[in-house]
């Protein structure tokens, strides 16, 4: 069964790589991924090497010793405590209880981790521009579109049927396509590390960088554990992903045609990771809903960790890794019963038409 | 040994109001070319999908080489051209069979260069799919359905788009397909092609098995056939055929008798003409067509389910 599995998956293999779309959505992503990391680069020069703050809010606190001010890179570096010094103990506790308001609502959680500050810089920038994609929420949609279409296209252009009439079997038909896409994931999260390498390379021997090392390990940092960091996110992104190509996949079984299926998961996406959030803000009660969710449960499950700045800065309730573990496997497994079900009950017709 | 390639027992696939196959029991042996007719809608297509597992049963049961229906692996002994050859566009012709023949895991890519130029695609065979023309596309899906030399293939409507050069070509090919052991099934709504290509012949009509047989006896069972004769006398002819129980009918036709009687008994009608000095001057079997016996069995089946 395994064997049969496998050449299933070389055959789906054969026929996507000789197509644009996965090749134009690597693209996207690699786009992305390189933005990010020359844009840190860009503003770590403008800021003439005070750091890669992206930052532009502070917060200003008059006292009647002396006036203060904090930034978000202050928090993120854990300097808070060195910029309310100077005032008294009463007004350090009202500082400190109003930056607790201030901090969340301002400060992006694009830069909840210490490796930020080194997002053009080896080894923290092989990883930290991924995690910065992932958390726009792209990957996502272009995996869910390159899932849909690895199905709905064969409705399109009526090859389903063939296929099937050669006696593959349905599930096993599906299995390959949706273990191609983790796999082509896996893919491109290679090419984008790789490339991530030799920009970081190229960041630091052109100038006006001389005397920027090429390699900086962060403070309490060793190789062993950064590569471990690494590779515990790349595993933990991929399982991430999981839940959105069983959901592009169920979209096309239900509809039989790739653009609904698209559109139906983006849909889907879009209004679970941005719409419902703000709505359940509303009431306390409604919040504890969020941790349900599919998408913030994700996002907890590819953090880069709990570190000081990450815990002072998560404002809203967010879920913890292990229930982030459990639901995105209860999503996964939920649409892969039902798309394996429908799929399998569904009476398979001539060309819908591309 | 496996006598039967395929069996239905009393199939049957309703779509909400409407019954596109309806009660169909048949049997089709090892090893001949069969013919699958029936008017437009009469349920072809949806039978073929059903034995290839594209659709499920509303009721009833089939079985394959002897197996029932469900066993996965009975279809890797299938080959099959359903409705239109649909293929990725974005492959070549060449491409996508070397796709089946991967996930089917069987045969050799030099199988592939001698498909391509059986069913007369050499020189193209590397072009992409989305640049053949409608003809093309068919041989293509004739040579997908021989791929992995397939002991039951399925042709529905394969001369479809074809030149009439092509249609000679692709009826031989079948032809030849039917010889040893392999069974063809094959749909068609060309009733004489059917009738030169097919040993045998299924007939349905409404989703309904209307008759079932070799095309000879089929023929030679759907009534009396028609004898013209020309006489020295068609008066005194017409006359004396009137009275023999063995002739159904007599008429004049023009300047000769059209007697509809078995052609075997031919001899017996010359003799009794002769005994009374009427001599035959020309004698001339009229047998039917699979086309005509075709539109008189669907005709009595259509009103039978009204």
């Amino acid at each position: 069964m395994i064997a049969h599995l496998l050449t299933l998956i070389e055959g789906e293999w054969f026929k996507l790589r000789r197509r644009w779309l996965p090749w134009i959505l690597l693209a996207v992503m690699v786009l992305v991924s390189q933005a990010f990391l020359w844009g840190f680069y860009a503003v770590y020069h403008m800021t003439e090497g005070e750091g890669t703050n992206t930052f532009l809010s502070d917060y200003q606190y008059t006292g009647g010793t002396a006036t203060i001010q904090v930034t978000c890179s202050d928090l993120l570096d854990g300097r808070l405590r060195e910029r309310i010094h100077p005032l008294s103990k009463e007004e350090r506790l009202i500082v400190e209880g109003e930056i607790s308001e201030w901090g969340p609502k301002e400060c992006s959680d694009y830069a909840s981790e210490p490796e930020k500050f080194f997002m053009f810089v080896l080894p923290t920038s092989i990883v930290g521009n991924i995690y910065l994609v992932f958390l726009t929420g792209l990957p996502f949609i272009l995996i869910m579109i390159l899932s849909a279409s690895l199905l709905g296209s064969e409705y399109g252009w009526g090859t389903l049927r063939i296929v099937i009439s050669r006696g593959l079997g349905r599930w096993q038909l599906i299995s390959a396509k949706l273990v191609l896409c983790v796999l082509v994931a896996s893919g491109w999260l290679v090419v984008m590390v790789l490339l991530n390498i030799v920009s970081s390379i190229l960041a630091g021997i052109i100038p006006p960088d001389e005397g920027v090392s090429l390699i900086v390990i962060p403070e309490g940092d060793t190789w062993a554990s950064v590569l471990s960091a690494f590779g515990k996110f790349i595993g933990k992104v991929l399982y991430g992903t999981v839940p959105y190509i069983c959901l592009g996949a169920f979209f096309v079984v239900l509809t039989q045609s790739t653009a609904q299926g698209i559109s139906l998961s983006v849909i889907t996406y879009v209004a679970e990771a941005m719409v419902v959030p703000p709505l359940l803000a509303i009431s306390e009660k409604l919040e504890r809903i969020n941790e349900g969710l599919l998408s913030s449960n994700v996002r907890e499950w590819i953090s880069l960790g709990d570190s000081e700045a990450a815990v002072a800065l998560k404002g809203a309730e967010t879920p913890d890794i292990l229930q982030a573990f459990l639901v995105i496997l209860a999503y996964s497994l939920v649409m892969l019963v039902a798309l394996m079900w429908l799929f399998q009950r569904r009476d398979l017709s001539g060309p819908k038409g591309e | 040994m496996d006598e039967f390639v395929i069996q239905t027992d009393r199939l049957t696939k309703r779509y909400k109001n409407v019954v596109a196959v309806d009660d169909l029991s048949m049997e089709i042996r090892r090893g001949r070319v069969y013919g699958l007719l029936g008017p437009n809608g009469s349920g072809k297509t949806t039978t073929m999908g059903l034995l290839l597992g594209l659709q499920a049963p509303t009721s009833g049961t089939f079985s394959l080489f002897g197996y029932n229906h469900g066993h996965r692996d009975l279809l890797r002994r299938v080959g099959a051209l359903v409705e239109n050859s649909s293929f990725y566009p974005y492959l070549s012709g060449y491409q996508n069979l070397r796709y089946f023949q991967m996930i089917s895991g069987r045969g050799s890519e030099g199988e592939l260069e001698s498909l391509v130029d059986r069913v007369g695609l050499a020189g193209r065979g590397h072009d992409l799919f989305r640049t053949y023309s409608y003809g093309m596309k068919q041989r293509l899906g004739i040579a997908l359905s021989l791929l992995g030399d397939p002991d039951l293939v399925f042709l529905d409507e394969p001369t479809n788009g074809l030149d009439p050069e092509g249609m000679i070509e692709v009826r031989e090919l079948i032809k030849s397909l039917g010889d040893g052991s392999r069974t063809v099934l094959l749909s068609s709504h060309l009733l004489h092609e059917v009738e030169q290509v097919c040993d045998s012949v299924t007939i349905i009509s409404k989703g309904r098995l209307i008759a079932q047989g070799e095309v000879s006896q089929l023929i030679a069972t759907a009534g009396s056939e028609q004898i013209r004769i020309k006489t020295t006398d068609n008066s005194k002819a017409l006359q004396l055929l009137s009275t023999p129980g063995w002739i159904e009918d007599v008429s004049m036709d023009d300047d000769s008798l059209l007697i509809t009687a078995p052609i075997e008994r031919s001899a017996e009608l010359t003799a009794a003409l002769a005994n009374a000095e009427v001599y035959v001057a020309e004698m001339v079997p009229i047998r039917k067509s699979l086309e005509e016996y075709f539109l008189e069995v669907t005709g009595r089946g259509n009103e039978g389910l009204q």
